[in-house]
């Protein structure tokens, strides 16, 4: 019902990761993606659910909103479109009699779309922000700075792919950017591409292989890609790329520079491949520490705010963080087009209706813990409906005991906890856990739990207060958006036969799988970390299950990786969690006070488990 | 609408021929040379654009011949709007995207 309160929602849709946000006076109400709801991945379609969801949680219908913002700005994208599409004539008439239909019937006719998916219920006008606006917004307006330098890049807005400016109280303003075609974003998914995996997703894959590769095609790229100033500003040659005209992203005359035809997905990675994925790694993060040594010099302001799917590049930002000139940094954990959703609704809030801002000192994303809720009742209810067998335990303290024994015995813990993540990182609401020291831990997962062969290393989830025992990092990273070293200390020597294989064997998993710390299954091949530091005010039960674990173990680091298998979307209800539990090899699985073990439950059947691999196309 | 699309295409081509001739560069794909590649952004004229689909900070300053084809097909696709009075229970959209486009591509559109 209704209250005097003003409601806003955002949202972001037509491109990739749909997504809804409430914002009620200012404050964060609900943030969620559609692919949580519709089980497809990175779903572009209009987030009617996220938007149900939302309002639900608002406690309020489409009627009682007073503003709709949407992420973008549909005819400046659409001016930009057929700018491009007139500079590339003819070879863009395929692209052209593919996009124009899907513009004419539907994009351009935003409002009454939009009009439509609520029910014609909102009687309010539409607003809209520029893209890299919102995701200005998105970065500044919950970070916990007084002030900021802000840094954008992405892919492509609706002119921008890069933009800079700064923030201050209830205000932002971009001063600069750099336009399409020129994009860091685009650069970094046509080698994603290259080396055969999926854009949209597969930019993680390729990070995840830099460290095994060589920087050699570097010069390459500088000489014949990308013009790069010692602003941080670029030039990209669009004779070596096909995405404005055509169906891909790179073309033959790109081919021809880096010797040879794309790879095909699932074939075997070569070190070509490995040495591609560090030669466009280092460049990204050579651009982007110079962006932000620009921003910093223009600003003079000693926190930095980020956003844009670039800013998921946390090896970058790492980079950012340790040589770079800012005191802070804060990234916005949806930075992707997800992020814009709530960009748009806090600008609404902050510029259109002129409304102060309030500092929170850790910030005001309240750890994205912003999505659906399920409590201990409707988990059991769900349970009750199939031949689940399960233990409710009495207390939290009896709960996160026990689970700190399964994982100190190296089983895999499934854990459904609190509020779903917003943003594509799981941050203990729904993620599967590990022991960190089992040198184990990085085969069984991948293997059993996530059926994937993957040469990437886990996350780790690490107590805040204990990063700098492990890490080379003194700064909180709760978003899971920087990367740092492994400390000296907790290196082990790899043995001779190891270090051997890590020059030469061709199978990746095997120099994955190498021990070189005490925390083997969350350090990657040069030693790096994709970290997230958990405090108790932040992430509450997991930062006190993880301090249990300290105190059984004296390790208060834990492996932390998505609660889905390939190709799926994270897990969003207690359906999905237990239907992932019998799916997967995974031990145990936590659903609030909710304890299942796997060896107590019926077995799946083959072509049951079968079935559920196969609904999920591969990422 | 194909015909329609078929038929407007060749002013695209036509509109390339002009930018060329004029020595229009949107897109500024002849400008490797520039000392900085960051752009100005014009600044945002109060809130009321935040009520337009249109941006008065992106895109905007620089000539095309293009334009004249984009307001063509902006007056095109007001035929094929979907009626506000069109009863419906459950929300479909107007369009769907087609299955064979790729996601990289689609991203940019």
């Amino acid at each position: 019902m209704r209250t005097g309160s003003t409601y806003i929602l955002g949202i972001s849709a037509f491109y990739h990761d749909s997504a809804a946000v409430l914002v009620v006076d200012g404050k964060i109400v609900a943030a969620a993606q559609e692919e949580r709801f519709t089980r497809i991945k990175h779903d572009h379609r209009f987030p009617i659910n996220a938007v149900e969801y939302c309002l639900r949680e608002g406690g309020i219908s489409a009627a009682d909103l007073d503003y709709v913002g949407f992420y973008d700005k549909p005819l400046a994208k659409f001016d930009r479109l057929v700018e491009t599409y007139t500079a590339f004539a003819p070879q863009s008439f395929r692209s052209w009699m593919t996009a124009l239909p899907l513009w004419l019937k539907s994009k351009l006719h935003l409002q009454r779309e939009m009009d439509r998916a609520l029910g014609r219920l909102y009687r309010g006008r539409y607003i809209f922000g520029d893209h890299h606006e919102s995701h200005a917004a998105s970065a500044f307006f919950p970070s916990p700075f007084e002030e900021a330098a802000i840094l954008t890049l992405d892919g492509a807005g609706e002119w921008s792919t890069t933009t800079m400016g700064w923030g201050r109280g209830n205000h932002i303003e971009l001063t600069h950017e750099i336009h399409f075609p020129h994009s860091l974003g685009l650069l970094y998914s046509a080698f994603t591409q290259y080396v055969g995996f999926r854009v949209n997703s597969g930019e993680y894959k390729l990070m995840g292989l830099a460290p095994y590769g060589e920087p050699r095609f570097k010069k390459q790229i500088y000489e014949h890609l990308i013009k790069v100033r010692s602003d941080g500003s670029f030039w990209m040659d669009q004779s070596y790329f096909d995405y404005c005209a055509g169906m891909t992203m790179t073309n033959q005359k790109f081919h021809k520079l880096f010797g040879g035809a794309p790879r095909s997905a699932e074939t075997m990675l070569t070190q070509r491949d490995m040495d591609l994925a560090a030669s466009i790694q280092a460049v990204c993060e050579e651009i982007m520490l110079k962006c932000a040594q620009h921003v910093h010099k223009s600003s003079r302001m000693k926190n930095l705010v980020l956003a844009g799917g670039v800013a998921l590049n946390c090896v970058g930002n790492g980079k950012i963080l340790r040589d770079g000139p800012f005191e802070n940094i804060w990234i916005q954990p949806a930075a992707g087009d997800a992020g814009g959703a709530l960009g748009i609704a806090l600008l609404i809030w902050h510029h259109v209706l002129a409304q102060p801002r309030k500092v929170c000192n850790d910030d005001s994303q309240s750890g994205s813990l912003l999505g659906p809720h399920f409590s201990e009742a409707e988990i059991v209810n769900c349970l009750r409906r199939t031949d689940a067998r399960f233990k409710v335990l009495k207390s939290e303290e009896d709960l996160i005991d026990r689970v700190a024994d399964l994982i100190a015995s190296e089983k895999v813990i499934g854990w459904f906890q609190d509020r779903m993540e917003f943003g594509p990182r799981a941050l203990g609401a729904r993620s599967i856990i590990g022991d960190a020291r089992s040198p184990a831990m990085q085969a069984v997962m991948n293997v059993k739990i996530k059926f994937r062969e993957s040469f990437r290393p886990f996350a780790p989830s690490v107590l805040e207060e204990d990063t700098d025992r492990y890490f080379a990092l003194s700064h909180p990273s709760p978003y899971m958006l920087l990367v740092a070293d492994v400390l000296e200390e907790h290196r082990q020597a790899l043995k001779p036969r190891d270090e051997e294989m890590m020059l030469s064997d061709a199978d990746l998993r095997k120099r994955l799988n190498v021990v070189r710390s005490t925390i083997p299954a969350v350090t990657h091949v040069d030693y790096s970390a994709r970290i997230q530091t958990v405090s108790e005010a932040r992430n509450g039960r997991f930062y006190r299950l993880i301090r249990r674990l300290k105190d059984k173990t004296d390790c208060s680091v834990i492996v932390n990786t998505s609660f889905n298998i390939r190709g799926e979307p994270i897990v969003c209800t207690p359906e999905e969690a237990y239907r992932c539990f019998m799916g997967t090899n995974m031990d145990a699985l936590v659903m609030e006070n909710v304890l299942l073990l796997k060896e107590e439950q019926r077995a799946m059947s083959a072509s049951e488990v079968q079935d559920y691999q196969k609904a999920f196309a591969l990422d | 609408m194909k015909p329609l699309l078929i038929l407007l295409y060749p002013f695209a081509l036509l509109a390339k021929a002009v930018n060329a001739v004029l020595g229009y560069d949107r897109l500024r794909l002849h400008e490797a040379d520039k000392e900085s590649f960051w752009i100005a952004r014009r600044v945002q004229p109060g809130t009321i654009s935040y009520f337009s689909e249109a941006s008065v900070n992106e895109g905007g300053g620089t000539r095309s011949a293009g334009r004249l084809l984009t307001q063509s097909l902006l007056w095109l696709s007001r035929l094929y709007v979907t009626s506000r009075t069109a009863s419906e229970k459950s929300y479909k959209a107007s369009a769907e995207r087609d299955h064979g486009i790729p996601d990289e591509v689609y991203t940019l559109w």
